[in-house]
């Protein structure tokens, strides 16, 4: 496999095969992190094709200096964040919409409407990395680029993270089944 | 080696990333630890549950043949705008192509 500099040196030098390689690696991670975060298919859409644009254009001039993931991601948080800013503005001109659309992408069962509740009920760091690794399927190693923290930090983290969730989880059908 | 130490492996082993010394090691403390099995149980409850999300969600097909198009498309206009690239571009093909060449000619003889 074709490590990333290499690619990413390719890239700046316009090599078509650089750029389909490293689409190819990250556009469905990056898909699913994006809806994950937001939950509406078309604002995830809109976050991709930004994220992959800048991250091309940001790549040719900065070959060298990190990694497509790291930019990638780092780029598509930043424009779900700001995805998130404009609709929490929509929430304070009127108050009764929810924060995010859950109509749209809403799991057709029960059982992942809970996971899918309980991600959004963690703190960001937390759903964020459980999204990369468990998610999108990218290694520690790499979450460490994207996430800009270091290995043993980001290992301890998802640990954390993982142990939040299950509690959520614990709490939620404790929820349930009192509501029965 | 002590629980708290176990539970911080417990991840890995879930994943099926320990060495085979390790995973044995945590199988047997788990046998023996109801409080670690039901930290481990209730942790790969949880990473399952990730993982049936993951599989749910699917991009729609269009779209990244859609922005792959795209993004292809931009990468030819910017080539076509940098006289220099463009040169390099043609140079770097060029010389694909003749080494190409040279290793067909290369087998013919052998």
């Amino acid at each position: 496999m074709r490590n990333e500099e290499d690619l990413i040196n390719a890239l700046a030098r316009g090599e078509e095969y650089a750029l389909e390689i490293l689409f190819e690696r990250h556009y469905e991670p990056l898909w699913k992190y994006s809806l994950t975060i937001l939950r509406n298919p078309h604002d995830a859409e809109e976050v991709v094709n930004d994220a992959f644009f800048r991250a091309y254009r940001y790549g040719r001039t900065f070959a060298g200096e990190g990694s497509f993931a790291g930019w990638l991601f780092r780029i598509a948080r930043n424009l779900c964040m700001d995805c998130m800013k404009k609709r929490n503005a929509k929430i304070e001109a009127v108050p009764d919409i929810h924060c995010y659309d859950k109509r749209t992408v809403a799991p057709h069962n029960q059982d992942l409407r809970v996971i899918n509740e309980a991600l959004d009920n963690l703190k960001l760091e937390y759903s964020e990395v459980i999204i990369l690794k468990d998610i999108s399927g990218y290694s520690l190693g790499e979450i460490s680029v994207i996430m800009n923290k270091s290995l043993s930090s980001v290992k301890s983290l998802h640990h954390r993270a993982l142990k939040a969730m299950g509690n959520l989880l614990k709490e939620q059908r404790g929820g349930e089944h009192h509501g029965m | 080696m002590e629980c708290k130490q176990v539970e911080l492996l417990l991840t890995d082993y879930a994943g099926g990333e320990l060495s085979l010394e390790m995973n044995d090691f945590i199988a047997g403390h788990l046998e023996n630890c109801p409080h670690c099995r039901e930290e481990y149980e209730a942790l790969k409850e949880v990473m399952q549950g990730i993982h049936r999300l993951s599989d749910n969600l699917e991009p729609p097909p269009q779209h990244k043949e859609i922005l792959r198009d795209s993004l292809l498309r931009e990468q030819r206009i910017f080539m076509a705008s940098s006289p220099f690239l463009s040169a390099l571009h043609k140079k770097n093909e060029e010389m694909k192509k003749r080494f190409a060449e040279e290793r067909k000619n290369r087998t013919g003889e052998a």
